[in-house]
């Protein structure tokens, strides 16, 4: 109740805001995502703005605080207030198709940065999802050697990071002698304190040298809600990799901790992507497929060049 | 339409109702008074079938009923409707008056206009010009009072028992609302009165049934009915009272007021308090005492006037300021305004005084101990019975409750001590104890202004009476002036009594 | 007697119950001395939070934007760390802001006389922009004094500093409700509020007091949250909210009249913390973890009530 109360007075306020945005711009987009406190999803979000004001669209961006029902709602007002095109941030349309169908029939445009290809929507630009997993999820395996124990964090609610369990999933089914010994399912917001409570309990409950070789977060902030606990408990011989190239997490890889590694999306290349698309649209043109992929980099010591003793 | 038989109630070993009979007819209004305690609520009670009697019998039309619950005294046709029974605020009328009943369907959805129909035909004939569509809370409180009898006539109602109806209402309205009732009884329909003001008794019922210690002591009607004719049937209390010199006649002024005005009080206020001396104020409930008491306690807001304490200026803002200068108060209702019924009895006891307890004057850190002990004192000066001090108030009968309220101010000399209905719903014995703490209040030298709508209570404790009516003082009587039917007549008159 | 007894001391059974079950499920873990000590810093910002709660509770309101209030506080200490101010200015400041919210609160209650679940919940909910504007919807965790972190991490004399805090937070609150002519005030104020008006006490003053009190501590909470995980979201007080009531209501089963206590509240915030962390180390599945929560709380409630019945 009180997430949907903060959600919808900041979409008023931000819609408020665009409203007088409007009258000198051409192009309206509306931008929506319920994870704007993902620093990954602002950073797209920025990546975007910045982009819009070049080419002199009015915009406004919307976040629903983790909660769908009002994402539902927001899109819903988007599609109503007449916007020239909707983009849905970190999520999959598939889980309000509803409402998509509807933007879709009103004849807006849908575009999706970091969420997944729809029938309803023009355009997904992604890092491929699975491509982020499989990267992270090799790079982690390798790195304890090819056998150990390990710790999930993750977060199925969200599509992308349901792509990199599926990654992680098949590298498993590769690594017969990689066995996952325990798992959280985190809570957002606040995923960084409830990760590093979830690793407290797991610790003491998979004790001795060896028992955790390496923890595997879906993203980087279960990541580094983990490491404070390994930190905290003294415990050695644990890595930890997680995916985003969230700031914090590669201070993390420099400090020679735990933290080893992160595989960075190209966020801001997908929120150019998607700009650039867009624009094609606008003037008339046609988006020519229907899913493109940003390229993925993996940030470790080696590439940050850190030496660590 | 409705008759009672032989009717006897006891409790424990007191008679509320002793033999009582009576009948109404149909198509009439009876009146029905006493003073309090006199059997009134016992009676309506057992009409309503909330109570059984203990003898008797209830027939109806003839033929003996069995009330085992009101539920079964609503089938046969009886309507209780109390002062402020609820209504539902955001529901209009016509809601309101199908809460409870089946709503009729049209292919599955409420009929709104079927209902409307049903509750306007009746309000046509009975409350013309009452909105119907308007939610009751944007209503005046007698067209509030309007939408209860309409929904007691609406749905079969054919005999209405009528609790005090206009104790609530403004003066001005009384008349449109005997209005009302004359149509409703016009449609045949049976109505019970049961009221205070004698006055509208005696002019609008064509019968009054008079209740004086459970029992029906006179019947009124025709040329007969008169204000007069019922104080004298009411009758006065036994009780002796003792005739004392407090020679307070003479003693200095503790308080004055001088054209005191609230939003509430219909005339500015004047009055003075001796020390040494109870001034009473008594009325009707509505009449303005409470107001005025609490206006002195600084509880509601002054509209001009001036007064004085003790010779200064005395113009509180708010309670604080009161206790501060050495009022103290005892407020009506202690349920709802004085007590804290899950908290213990010390707590209770010191909390308006609470920094007249600290074991270092500079911290503000009651000492147990000290409270305790002043506790104890308090409680025995007011010869409460408890259990052990550590007890939650709720768990004191009515009575020392009241005790309790009174022993927060035992432990000092208060200037002048402010007292509204101080010994409603309590028994005979605590009664009396009440009284005699409030006349060794006064005794200690202390002020003593004693709200009450307890005539007899009046008598015993005034020495002046100052009688109020409709918010304005209509008579101010010494002791010796005083007498029960005086005092009646005065709180009843409809022309303010010249002094 | 001895359905008295239970009947008072029952939650605390239900603790020692729930303490004893995961020990006896996983011996090496839940029992150990690290455990103890994760889970007292575990439970330190809830502690503080459900003691404004609390407090607020205590006369008779509520303050829904305790959690709103953790996150302002949060971001403003570490914008301003960002900036390059010090500890001794950041975090007074914040914990100020706090103050100032919860004196709104208070003053919208009682002045206005907005009820205050409407008024908390729509300040909080300025406060939530507030905090989102002021971090810009960015993760904060740059310049970060190590002399503030150690407010919420480590140990001292052994014993994890988060405790103390604890300690002296609840300790402190406690004393004050009962045993200060305040606490008084407020017990009294939650008891009767128009009996306490009448018996004279400044009630609108001793609200605004108890709101304001109940930001600061939300603000304290959210600062040694800040501290303990080393970064800032604007959402990250968020999550403290409905445990912390929760925690107040199981809290209230501790006591004969069914009035909040600081006792019960740290008893209701133990039961909730030793649920999670014990059910995280023995295993359960993240959904029923949720399920157990709530079931727990229903049961401590409902056989408080048929053991007062009973009686």
């Amino acid at each position: 109740m009180h997430k949907f109360l903060v959600s919808l007075s900041l979409a008023t306020m931000l819609t408020a805001a665009s409203a007088n945005g409007a009258l000198a711009a051409g192009e309206k987009v509306s931008v929506i995502t319920p994870y704007l406190s993902a620093t990954a999803t602002a950073e797209m979000i920025e990546a975007f703005k910045a982009q819009a004001a070049e080419k002199g669209w009015a915009i406004d961006v919307v976040d629903t605080a983790g909660d769908m029902g009002a994402f539902a709602s927001r899109v819903e007002d988007a599609t109503t207030s007449g916007a020239n095109a909707i983009v849905l941030v970190s999520v999959d349309p598939a889980q309000i198709q509803d409402q998509v169908d509807k933007a879709k029939a009103a004849g807006i445009a849908v575009v999706t940065i970091d969420g997944a290809r729809n029938a309803s929507t023009v355009l997904n630009v992604t890092s491929d999802n699975y491509v982020l997993g499989e990267t992270m999820s090799r790079f982690l395996i390798e790195s304890i050697g090819g056998k150990g124990n390990i710790v999930r964090f993750f977060h199925s609610a969200h599509p992308g990071v349901r792509q990199r369990e599926i990654a992680l999933d098949d590298a498993l089914k590769a690594n017969p002698e990689v066995k996952e010994v325990a798992n959280h399912y985190v809570q957002v917001p606040g995923q960084i304190d409830d990760s590093r409570a979830a690793m407290d309990a797991i610790l003491l409950a998979n004790p001795g040298d060896g028992a955790i070789n390496a923890v595997w977060a879906a993203w980087d902030e279960p990541g580094i809600g983990a490491n404070l606990a390994i930190e905290a408990a003294g415990r050695t011989g644990i890595v930890i990799a997680g995916i985003d190239g969230n700031p914090e997490a590669v201070e993390l890889i420099k400090q020679c901790g735990a933290y080893i590694g992160t595989v960075r999306q190209g966020f801001g290349e997908m929120a150019n992507i998607a700009a650039e698309e867009l624009n094609k649209h606008f003037d008339g043109g046609a988006i020519a497929e229907a899913e493109l992929y940003a390229p993925v980099e993996l940030i470790t010591r080696d590439s940050l060049g850190v030496t660590c003793n | 339409m409705l008759e009672l038989a032989g009717i006897t109630k006891r409790f424990g070993a007191t008679d509320a109702l002793e033999d009582v009979s009576l009948s109404l007819f149909g198509g009439e209004v009876l009146g029905l008074v006493g003073h309090n305690g006199a059997g009134k609520s016992t009676l309506i009670k057992i009409i309503a079938g909330a109570q059984a009697p203990d003898r008797g019998e209830i027939r109806i039309d003839g033929k003996a009923a069995r009330f085992h619950s009101p539920h079964d005294a609503y089938a046969a046709g009886i309507r209780v409707i109390h002062q402020d029974a609820p209504l539902v605020p955001g529901f209009d009328a016509v809601d309101n008056c199908f809460l409870g009943r089946p709503y009729p369907k049209h292919f599955g959805r409420i009929d709104r206009k079927s209902m409307r129909e049903a509750i306007a035909q009746v309000a046509e004939a009975i409350a013309p010009g009452l909105p119907l569509d308007v939610p009751v809370a944007l209503l005046s409180p007698t067209q509030r009072q309007f939408v209860r009898l309409l929904r007691a006539v609406a749905d079969k109602g054919r005999m209405l028992i009528l609790d005090e109806p206009t104790a609530a209402l403004p003066a001005e309205d009384a008349e449109t609302f005997y209005d009302v009732l004359a149509r409703t009884r016009d449609r045949g329909t049976s109505i019970m009165l049961v009221s205070h003001r004698l006055d509208e008794i005696a002019s609008f019922c064509s019968r009054a049934v008079v209740l004086r210690d459970g029992r029906v002591v006179a019947e009124h009607k025709g040329a007969e009915l008169t204000v007069g004719s019922l104080i004298r049937s009411m009758g006065g209390s036994n009780e002796v009272v003792p005739h004392r010199d407090t020679g307070a006649a003479t003693a200095p002024v503790v308080l004055e007021i001088e054209g005191l005005r609230t939003s509430e009080l219909r005339q500015p206020v004047s009055l003075q308090v001796r020390a040494g001396e109870v001034v009473a104020l008594y009325g009707l409930a509505g009449s303005g005492r409470s107001h005025l008491l609490n206006a002195i306690w600084g509880a509601e807001p002054v509209r001009g006037g001036a007064m004085r304490l003790v010779g200064a200026t005395y113009a509180p803002r708010n309670p604080r300021d009161a206790v501060r200068v050495g009022v103290s108060y005892v407020p009506a209702d202690r349920h709802r305004s004085g007590l804290f019924a899950n908290l213990d009895l010390v707590f209770n006891k010191t909390l308006p005084l609470l920094s007249s307890y600290r074991r270092v004057a500079a911290l503000p850190l009651p000492d147990r101990r000290t409270e305790r002990s002043a506790f104890l004192v308090a409680a025995e000066r007011v010869s409460m019975a408890f259990r052990a001090p550590g007890q939650l108030a709720r768990t004191l009968s009515g009575g020392n409750q009241q005790k309790l309220v009174f022993s927060r101010w035992a432990n000092r000399h208060s200037k002048l001590m402010l007292l509204d209905e101080p010994t409603e719903g309590i028994d005979v014995m605590a009664k009396t104890t009440i009284k005699e703490i409030v006349r060794a209040i006064a005794a200690d030298g202390n002020g003593v202004l004693v709200s009450t709508s307890d005539r007899d209570e009046a008598l015993q404790l005034g020495d002046r009476i100052v009688v109020f009516r409709n918010g304005a003082i209509v008579r101010t009587f010494t002791r010796a002036e005083a007498s029960p039917e005086a005092l009646s007549a005065a709180a009843q008159a409809r022309e303010p009594v010249p002094a | 007697m001895t359905t008295l007894t239970l009947n008072r001391f029952g939650t605390l059974v239900a603790f020692l119950l729930l303490c004893i079950g995961f020990s006896i499920a996983a011996p090496q873990a839940f029992a150990s001395q690290a455990n103890v000590f994760n889970l007292v810093q575990q439970m330190a910002t809830l502690a503080i939070v459900a003691t404004a709660a609390t407090l607020v509770m205590t006369i008779g309101e509520f303050d829904l934007s305790v959690g709103f209030s953790a996150s302002l506080a949060a971001v403003i200490c570490f914008v301003l760390f960002g900036q390059g101010h010090e500890v001794w200015v950041a975090v007074p400041v914040a914990l100020l802001a706090g103050l100032a919210a919860g004196a709104v609160n208070g003053v919208l209650v009682a002045r206005f006389g907005i009820p205050s679940f409407v008024a908390t919940l729509a300040l909080g909910t300025i406060l939530s922009g507030l905090a989102f504007g002021i971090s810009g919807g960015q993760s904060l965790f740059r310049a970060i004094p190590d002399g503030f972190k150690s407010l919420g991490r480590g140990a001292v004399f052994g014993v994890p500093v988060l405790a103390f805090w604890i300690i002296g937070v609840l300790g402190v609150a406690s004393f004050v409700l009962t045993q200060t002519e305040f606490g008084r005030h407020l017990r009294a104020i939650g008891g009767n509020a128009q009996a306490a008006r009448l018996a004279g006490l400044p009630i609108v003053r001793d609200v605004i007091i108890t709101f304001a009190v109940a930001g600061g501590l939300a603000a304290l909470a959210g600062l040694l949250l800040a501290a303990r995980l080393g970064s800032v979201q604007h959402t990250m007080g968020e999550p403290l909210l409905l445990p912390a009531y929760a925690a107040v209501f199981i809290g209230t089963t501790a006591s004969p009249t069914g009035t909040p206590t600081v006792a019960g509240t740290l008893l209701g915030v133990a039961i909730t913390g030793v649920l999670v962390n014990g059910m995280t180390i023995v295993g359960v599945e993240p959904f029923i973890q949720r399920i157990l929560t709530g079931v727990i709380i229903i049961a401590a409630v409902l056989l408080r009530r048929i053991g007062r019945s009973a009686v």
